[in-house]
């Protein structure tokens, strides 16, 4: 019964749900946002609340399909810095993540086996016109019995056109990520993003096929 | 790996040239004419704030959710294109100057300049 319940759960989550979680990951003061993410190497889902514009601290969930194995936990993000000038903004966050993580088998989301500590720090920039759009993050992945990993994540995007506020919002976006412990070590997603109102949507398809999907919702 | 590399020189280099905080703030002098108002009027003062950082429609979307909770604010429009935040305060509403400042920094935006407009004028011809 309780692996029903839990593989119940784990669809569950998981079919809300990259191991790049980058939209906003701080929002305005008592903003709660909510980020779903899967991509080829992973699925992800996070829920945030930022009791100032200068920091958040959520609940992730996270499943890394390499390792096989689902990761709960917290997350802290703290904006370091940030430039805003008349036509941009430029952004430096950090990162942490704390909690367990669980052997998830191969082809289901029921978390099984002993927990182990799991944890991750990251780094990373952005720097947005309302035309233009670009980002780099570098995150390390440690679990208790796995080798750590590392992985770097850079974007670029370009709005075709520009929108005032509370229109629909286009974005034509490529993302490269790097992860040398993975079997496929270089991948690059082209996508499009859409952001109307309090959503935001990502689709794309990587140079291997795999599909990117993102949403998030802010309240 | 070297196009990353590349990517990543190209970012920094980018970050260099336009990390420039603007945060000064000046407050401007009362006006009698309110052109192209935005904003809907409600019988207390209209504020016009330049604000630097409004690049996406989150940006906005934060500065306009921080002051619909103020009591004071009757209506609040954002123009992304100006860079461009109007607040309109409810009949004998007040919002002073340095607490509208430190609510658009608490948002993480910097003012560059406040303007504000009477009360006493009739916006309907000029909307």
């Amino acid at each position: 019964m309780r692996k029903i319940y839990c593989t119940i759960l784990g669809a569950f989550l998981v079919s809300l749900m990259s191991l790049s979680v980058t939209a906003r990951p701080v929002s305005y003061p008592g903003g709660w946002t909510l980020i779903w993410n899967t991509t080829g190497v992973g699925d992800s889902l996070l829920f945030h609340y930022s009791p100032t514009a200068k920091y958040s601290l959520g609940g992730l969930i996270e499943r890394n399909r390499d390792l096989n194995t689902i990761f709960y936990g917290g997350q802290y993000t703290r904006l370091l810095k940030r430039w805003n000038t008349r036509d941009s903004q430029t952004n430096l966050y950090f990162t942490s993540g704390l909690g367990a993580a669980f052997n998830s088998g191969s082809d289901d989301f029921t978390p099984n086996g002993n927990a182990q500590i799991a944890g991750f720090l990251k780094a990373s920039a952005d720097w947005e016109t309302r035309r233009l759009f670009t980002s780099y993050s570098v995150r390390g992945n440690f679990v208790d019995t796995i080798p750590d990993r590392f992985e770097q994540v850079a974007r670029l995007g370009v709005a075709p056109y520009v929108a005032d506020y509370g229109k629909l919002h286009t974005w034509l976006m490529v993302e490269i990520a790097h992860r040398p412990e993975n079997e496929d070590e270089l991948s690059v997603t082209p996508f499009v993003r859409f952001f109307k109102s309090r959503f935001m949507f990502e689709a794309g398809i990587s140079d291997r096929g795999e599909a990117r999907l993102s949403a998030t919702v802010r309240f | 790996m070297k196009m990353i590399v590349g990517i990543l020189l190209v970012f920094v280099t980018t970050l260099t040239v336009y990390a420039q905080e603007q945060s000064h703030t000046h407050k401007g002098e009362i006006l009698e004419h309110i052109p192209d108002l935005k904003v809907e009027a409600a019988g207390g003062d209209i504020i016009r704030v330049d604000v630097n950082g409004l690049v996406c429609d989150f940006c906005a979307q934060a500065i306009d959710r921080v002051f619909r909770k103020h009591e004071a604010v009757a209506d609040v429009a954002v123009d992304l294109k100006n860079k461009i935040v109007e607040v309109a305060l409810k009949e004998n509403g007040v919002l002073e100057d340095q607490l509208l400042s430190k609510m658009i920094v608490d948002s993480g935006y910097n003012v560059v300049e406040i303007n504000r407009y009477t009360a006493s004028v009739d916006t309907s011809e000029e909307r």
